[in-house]
């Protein structure tokens, strides 16, 4: 955490229209409240998720800043029912991985990693539904599935 | 054009979701999910990332449309007030109309919040800056963050890191509350006209 730059509330409006359309989101809201507005905290619908999970709802935690022409974001999935959290960075953490990694803890099996990758499209929106789909499609499954 | 619609029955063939180009390893998550927005949400949606003029045909590829279906979103948005469409040269370009997002944005502070709210939330906002300042002995959160390579203790680097990141957001937000409050009693008398 602690990411360099300012937010931008017109990027978050955008980034909020994304959350909605994520089938597994039920809330969206402004942290640490809506005066500051410095990330965007939704809540999954803990029944939607696979596997499933619950009772307590999962959260995305999605923060995006800019500074001067470098962009920072981080997309972080947590459950608090089982501590396995996992998520997109862009920031300056793991300079040996390039810009952007993913990270992820699974406290169940021990099992955490980070990896390099890269997303296809620059403009937030895009990266953001892109990470939401391979979260809920292929990384949960993948990483915290019964198989 | 309200947000919710496009969210329907597609009316026409500019609005229907055609399969793409699988990216990366996320074919699968194309096919299911993508479909639930429409073209039109995606350049909108996107529109209100633009931080930096851009093209139709930039803005077309990374939403995945046509260059005259982004036009037609992108001029409405122009006619609203969201963008500020700008000729240079040959060339047309589409920008976030920044004043108007910063009056928006005073205004959704005053509408949603009460004066004693945003009275409350300055004070607090200065006054931890005020701390930031005789904790680190520092003016800017630049200068905090500065510091964090002279450092060993990664504790110690990740509470300044923090720090600093918050100062950094509390400077952009500060100017919009105190507009908020400057002009509350006039954006209520407003408020009341239209209700």
């Amino acid at each position: 955490m602690g990411l360099p730059g300012t937010t931008d509330p017109s990027v978050y409006r955008g980034l909020r229209g994304v959350l909605d359309r994520q089938p597994e989101i039920t809330a969206v809201q402004y942290e640490p409240d809506s005066i500051i507005k410095a990330w965007l905290r939704a809540t999954i619908d803990p029944d939607r998720v696979h596997p499933p999970t619950g009772p307590e709802a999962p959260e995305l935690r999605v923060e995006w800043r800019f500074h001067g022409d470098a962009v920072y974001y981080q997309i972080h999935y947590y459950d608090p029912n089982t501590g396995f959290n996992c998520g997109w960075h862009r920031d300056d953490d793991h300079p040996d991985l390039g810009p952007v990694h993913f990270q992820y803890e699974n406290s169940t099996t021990g099992e955490h990693d980070h990896v390099r990758v890269q997303f296809s499209k620059t403009v937030p929106t895009e990266i953001l539904w892109e990470a939401g789909n391979r979260l809920f499609e292929e990384k949960l499954p993948t990483l915290i599935g019964e198989d | 054009m309200s947000e919710k619609s496009d969210s329907g029955t597609a009316q026409h063939s500019d609005e229907q979701e055609q399969p793409t180009a699988p990216s990366e390893s996320s074919e699968r998550a194309d096919r299911s999910t993508r479909s639930s927005r429409t073209r039109g949400e995606r350049v909108r949606a996107a529109a209100w990332t633009l931080r930096e003029p851009r093209t139709a045909s930039w803005i077309a590829e990374e939403t995945e449309v046509s260059v005259k279906t982004a036009q037609k979103y992108l001029n409405q948005l122009v006619e609203d007030n969201v963008l500020l469409r700008v000729e240079q040269g040959e060339q047309t370009l589409y920008a976030l109309d920044q004043l108007m997002a910063s009056y928006r944005e005073v205004a959704t502070l005053q509408r949603e919040h009460t004066r004693e709210e945003l009275t409350t939330a300055l004070e607090s906002m200065r006054d931890r800056i005020t701390d930031w300042k005789a904790t680190y002995d520092v003016d800017q959160p630049g200068e905090l963050r500065s510091s964090l390579a002279t450092l060993d203790d990664e504790q110690e680097r990740e509470s300044r890191r923090e720090a600093a990141s918050e100062w950094e957001q509390l400077e952009t937000r500060l100017p919009l509350v105190q507009t908020a409050l400057r002009e509350y009693d006039w954006a209520t008398e407003r408020e009341t006209i239209t209700a």
